[in-house]
């Protein structure tokens, strides 16, 4: 491989001597390039408006929680200390990089959780809900219908209300318990498949 | 967002006409190869209105507006480009920024807490609407390295790390900051400085401000 030998400091000095030196048509228009870049980039924002459908995010910084109302909103932490959702039916939620996670939400909800210390969810029927790389995964499935699986997880416990699937890998305590929080538990953590 | 898009608006334009007015006059006037041909100072003071254009990292939301102020030494008087007119200093402030927030509180405080399974608590109650206007403090602690352009024109730019008081009440810690900047020499000591974020996701604010060289 052939190398320049020429370090990034030589190339910024020979593109600030050139400074002054392009015609100036071609400076304006690459300035103008960088404005428009500029506008371009500041426009990714959401603008902290949280409506369904939109993204609304919570990143690199202490406690956030969202809130959203509507169908199919679409919620996202990462990077914080704690963070946690709220929201209706068909949300989308996604969390990682954070100590606690929670998510609050009704039916049809798409949820997953991963690489935290703690996750913990409340979910309506027809959810799905994932939680993978963490110590502590605990889910309340509020309706029939709903799916959680919980891969390499020291303790996954799950209280399913009706008829719910659960699938547990690489979990060193799996409970599911069926019912409500009074029904009967049972030890899922013998094969992949349970449920209630 | 009217107000949001107009603020953009006006301060692209604004520096897209400082930029081209460089242009202008650049070949001739340029000092960025002529070492020494800046202004001899030790300390820049620079009070400065601050503008959080993209939404705080923590709670609340929209736009800020501040004041702050930045103290820049001079440590390296002849940078670390031998054959250009550069300089670098370190840089300390502090910036206050007012989150007035849009009403609509999607990021806030939970305020109610249920005890799910394993002991997680999930959270099924946040505060929000009407609710969510906030302060930050911010203290950089910045390299700048400086680029003598023109008698008139230098910029900047700045590295470094800062803390923060978010909210006004839970201490927090950027590790990587950066900004890019320039000023407008109105006489050799005295400039307009501005002083924008990048990336804006990890330094969402920007300044405008005096500059004394002293």
């Amino acid at each position: 491989m052939r190398r320049t030998g020429r370090p990034v400091s030589a190339f910024i000095s020979v593109a600030l001597a050139s400074y002054g030196t392009l015609p100036v048509a071609v400076t304006r228009f690459l300035i103008w390039l960088c404005f428009a870049a500029l506008l371009g980039l500041s426009s990714c924002d959401s603008g902290g408006v949280c409506d369904p459908g939109g993204p609304c995010e919570c990143h690199d910084g202490n406690d956030c929680y969202l809130s959203c109302s509507g169908s199919g909103c679409n919620e996202s932490c990462h990077n914080q200390t704690n963070c946690g959702g709220v929201c209706d039916d068909h949300c989308r939620f996604d969390c990682h990089d954070v100590n606690d996670c929670s998510v609050s939400c009704t039916d049809f909800c798409d949820a997953q959780c991963h690489n935290v210390v703690a996750c913990g969810a409340i979910i309506g029927a027809d959810s799905r809900y994932t939680c993978h790389d963490a110590s502590r995964c605990g889910v309340h499935v509020m309706g029939p219908g709903s799916s959680v699986r919980c891969d390499h997880i020291t303790t996954c416990e799950v209280v399913c209300e009706g008829p719910c699937d659960v699938e547990c890998s690489g979990t060193q305590t799996c409970r599911v318990t069926c019912g409500g929080v009074d029904g009967a538990t049972h030890d899922c953590d013998k094969g992949p498949d349970c449920g209630c | 967002m009217a107000a949001d898009r107009a603020l953009r608006a006006a301060l692209a334009v604004t520096t897209l006409g400082a930029a081209l007015a460089v242009t202008g006059t650049a070949a001739a006037q340029s000092t960025i190869q002529k070492y020494g041909a800046r202004p001899s100072y030790g300390v820049e003071l620079e009070p400065h209105m601050t503008i959080g254009w993209i939404d705080p990292p923590g709670y609340g939301t929209g736009e800020g507006l501040g004041l702050g102020g930045r103290a820049t030494f001079e440590i390296i008087g002849h940078g670390f480009i031998p054959s250009l007119n550069n300089s670098v200093g370190i840089g300390v402030g502090a910036d206050w920024i007012h989150y007035a927030g849009d009403g609509t509180g999607p990021r806030g405080t939970c305020v109610h807490f249920v005890p799910g399974p394993a002991g997680v608590p999930v959270c099924t109650e946040v505060s929000g609407s009407g609710n969510d206007d906030t302060d930050y403090l911010w203290v950089p602690v910045v390299l700048q390295w400086n680029f003598w352009l023109h008698r008139k024109w230098s910029v900047f730019g700045e590295v470094g790390a800062a803390f923060r008081w978010d909210d006004m009440h839970e201490f927090g810690f950027s590790p990587l900051i950066s900004w890019g900047g320039g000023r407008f020499h109105f006489t050799d000591n005295t400039t307009l400085t501005l002083r924008l974020g990048i990336p804006f996701v990890l330094t969402p604010y920007i300044s405008l401000g005096v500059s004394f060289l002293l």
